[in-house]
């Protein structure tokens, strides 16, 4: 049974997700770790960390920690509001039906409500 | 004149097998692969075919393929047609003989368990690689992103230039020191730009 979808995620809940030595050079994680406009992650509330491991994914043996409390601040544009990061709770999403602890950090204009966006990159489990 | 390197393109087969286009076709690259087509094709049913050219006239090839025996196109939108001239626009690297893939993206490739870059994305890469060589930058990760991109790096400490050649064939360079949490800066690189974005990269990188 999926579960019910949660209004918010806490901004203390840890988030998680995969990631591979190539995007990671000392404390920096570089940016093309990160999906835009979204990045599936996996809740702590509902999963281990060591979940977002899979035998699909291979070569990230490292596990990033995100508390949503630490997103980015919104990002100025030259027109238009600002870009806000905020969670979302996803769970089995349809290109990760099992994954019912999944989730997703999006962007969106500031003020605007949170729609479903279509993905416009590629997405794929952690 | 339209100067281009070397430019995938998608002719209409049947076009290409008797009509001008397969005559500049012939002369500009010495090679065409064909096959029978018996109606005009959409674009997304043209067979593709690699032509490598140092010159390369757009309006004729347009027109000859506009005016082949398999008929005007009737199908092909204007949009069909910018699609097709965007794919004529993009340029590749410049060898006549299909390039010899760098090692890192050769490796990032065979590590990578997503579905693999578009050609074009490949194309973007390997010329931002091969301007990096000519330059004397020695690139220090290449990987394949989940998203179908290639990302190009260059390291200095906590500064980065990081090229993105996304799968629509986009190429952007961010530039950005972590050390000094400044916000990142962004470009687009278009074909033809890799150069000069790669000096700017480097300015950052060694400044």
């Amino acid at each position: 049974m999926v579960r019910a979808r949660d209004e918010a995620i806490p901004a203390e809940e840890p988030l998680y997700r995969s990631i591979s030595s190539d995007y990671i050079n000392g404390e920096d994680i570089l940016p093309q770790a990160i999906d835009l406009p979204r990045c599936s992650f996996n809740r702590s509330k509902h999963s281990i960390p060591e979940a977002v491991r899979t035998l699909r994914r291979p070569n990230d043996t490292g596990i990033v920690e995100l508390l949503p409390r630490n997103l980015p601040p919104p990002v100025p544009r030259a027109s238009g509001s600002p870009y806000e990061f905020f969670a979302v709770d996803d769970p089995n999403p349809a290109e990760d039906p099992e994954n019912d602890a999944h989730c997703e950090v999006r962007i969106k204009p500031q003020g605007q409500r949170s729609a479903r966006i279509t993905k416009s990159r590629r997405m794929c489990s952690h | 004149m339209t100067q281009l390197s070397e430019v995938e393109i998608h002719l209409p087969p049947q076009t290409t097998t008797t009509g001008r286009a397969d005559r500049i076709a012939r002369e500009t690259t010495g090679s065409v692969e064909v096959s029978p087509h018996s109606e005009a094709p959409s674009i997304e049913q043209l067979s593709p075919l690699v032509i490598d050219s140092s010159s390369l006239d757009l309006r004729a090839l347009r027109l000859a393929v506009g005016t082949g025996s398999a008929g005007d196109f009737p199908n092909w939108s204007s949009s069909s047609w910018a699609v097709f001239e965007k794919r004529l626009r993009i340029g590749l690297p410049v060898n006549a003989a299909p390039p010899a893939r760098h090692p890192f993206l050769r490796g990032a490739l065979d590590r990578s368990v997503d579905p693999p870059p578009s050609r074009l994305t490949l194309a973007r890469a390997e010329r931002v690689l091969a301007e990096a060589e000519r330059v004397g930058m020695a690139v220090d990760r290449v990987s394949v992103t989940r998203s179908a991109a290639v990302a190009i790096t260059f390291i200095r400490v906590r500064r980065y230039g990081i090229f993105e050649c996304d799968s629509d064939g986009d190429v952007v360079l961010t530039l950005t020191n972590r050390a000094n949490d400044e916000e990142a800066d962004a470009y687009v690189v278009a074909p033809g730009q890799e150069k000069a974005h790669l000096e700017k990269a480097l300015s950052l990188l060694e400044g």
